[in-house]
């Protein structure tokens, strides 16, 4: 099965035959000279085009050479040697002449994706690069993430840490001494507990004046949804915002901001009925 | 980071087991398409850049590693054959094709062997290459057409090497040399 460079090779051959004596059709002007762009096609795999069913019919009319040819060859005998050379002796593990399913299935994928680049411009770059930056950013996350450090949290900037002796895992709302609650983190100086506490009471409210229904996992913005009233509706909905930017957005506040707010939430209790 | 040294470690083992594993395969044939004229792979041509004196008898051979352009334009190759093997040729230029088509005005053959010829080619000659890929059997051996070289001999190249054919050329302009068992062109001649 020495055949795969020697049949590659009878095949250049007698290519190269025809292409030395071959003669153009219109031959009675010019030189006699005869030119050709000589095109094979050799080897493996990857080309574009799709799994089996792909067929093309050529054009009915497709002329084949049938010109007269002086046959040149290659030394018998220097090919012999070659045959009884163990280098080109392609037996032995791997000799598989054609080609295994696994073969062909990776031949069918680099089909799919060459054919697909092939109708994207600069196609073949921009996949290169964006891989490249792919596997690059996935390398530098990883490094980060090993060394300890948040490669996400980087970004983002951190507001300063407040400590909080304070757990929101249970709230019943119905169980909170708010006014007292409240006084102590101003007392305390912790001005965002006092606006959780703030915008808690204010959903209390809500709920005794049976605006919303009240339950411990619904989300704030269930409750905005409840409300009916456009006003009402409009100024929970500010809260809401300056309650989640100020709780969950890890804002610091100061006294100043604090009765911005403060008087934010009096204002929405007065219009409550 | 207890968890994350566990899998870096084992991840770290299975690949030094796949290198070792990879080091001690029995040598198999190397069925890469590398080409090289001094590479006795299946895939190499070392055979034909040593024998090509056979059919080129008292000519010189220069082997160019350089673009087209640079090869005809800068070195002046007049009365010669060019031979170009390459798994593909994405990287033709322009320019490399308008050298291409002077070179062969002024009377020189040109020979070329790829499996995709890319967008130049594609754009001046109107031509597309496409794999004929078949579930099962594989076989696809390709055979001259020219009655003097014996249409009826199939040559097997193996390795689904004949399921390439030209799905698109200029018909008027092309000539068939060669095709494959499902008579799909795979070796056309183009004359200028």
């Amino acid at each position: 099965m020495e055949q795969g460079c020697l049949a590659v090779l009878k095949i250049l051959e007698k290519a190269l035959m025809t292409t030395q004596h071959c003669r153009w059709r219109n031959i009675e002007y010019m030189h006699r000279l005869f030119k050709f762009l000589f095109v094979v096609v050799l080897t493996l795999f990857m080309a574009g085009g799709g799994f089996a069913a792909n067929k093309k019919h050529l054009p009915a009319k497709v002329v084949t050479d049938t010109s007269k040819l002086q046959l040149k060859k290659f030394n018998e005998q220097a090919i012999e040697k070659f045959r009884t050379n163990k280098d080109f002796n392609y037996h032995g593990p791997g000799a598989s002449y054609g080609m295994s399913l696994w073969e062909r299935f990776w031949a069918w994928i680099w089909n799919t994706i060459t054919s697909t680049l092939a109708h994207i411009p600069n196609g073949g770059s921009f996949l290169l690069y964006f891989f490249l930056t792919v596997a690059v950013g996935f390398l530098v996350y990883f490094i980060l993430k090993s060394a300890g450090i948040d490669p996400i949290g980087i970004w983002q900037g951190n507001a300063k840490k407040i400590d909080l002796p304070y757990t929101e895992s249970l709230e019943n709302i119905h169980e909170i001494n708010f006014d007292a609650e409240v006084e102590k983190a101003i007392s305390q100086h912790n001005y965002r507990l006092a606006v959780r506490l703030l915008y808690l009471k204010c959903l209390k409210q809500l709920s005794d004046s049976n605006l919303i229904h009240w339950q411990i996992d619904k989300t704030n913005s269930a409750y905005l949804f409840e409300l009916t009233e456009p006003t009402q509706k409009q100024t929970f909905g500010l809260l809401t915002t300056q309650f989640e930017y100020i709780w969950y957005g890890n804002f610091s506040i100061d006294q100043q901001a604090f009765g911005t707010i403060y008087s934010l939430f009096q204002d929405f209790k007065t219009k409550l009925p | 980071m207890r968890s994350l040294r566990i899998y870096l470690i084992s991840g770290g083992l299975l690949l030094i087991l796949y290198i070792i594993a990879q080091a001690n395969r029995p040598k198999t044939i190397d069925w890469s398409e590398s080409l090289i004229d001094k590479e006795k792979a299946p895939y190499g041509t070392y055979i034909l850049f040593d024998r090509l004196k056979d059919i080129f008898p008292g000519s010189a051979v220069t082997a160019y590693r350089q673009p087209v352009y640079n090869v005809i334009a800068e070195d002046s190759v007049a009365n010669a054959s060019y031979l170009i093997i390459a798994q593909n040729i994405n990287e033709f230029s322009k320019p490399d094709y308008e050298q291409l088509v002077k070179y062969v005005e002024a009377g020189n053959n040109v020979f070329i062997a790829s499996e995709y010829f890319g967008k130049t080619f594609e754009k001046y000659l109107d031509i597309e290459t496409k794999e004929y890929l078949e579930l099962i059997g594989n076989n696809n051996p390709v055979h001259f057409v020219n009655p003097a070289l014996s249409p009826q001999n199939h040559y097997n190249i193996g390795k689904g090497a004949g399921s390439i054919y030209f799905s698109r050329f200029d018909t008027l302009k092309a000539v068939v040399l060669g095709e494959n068992a499902h008579h799909q062109a795979n070796f056309i001649k183009f004359s200028f």
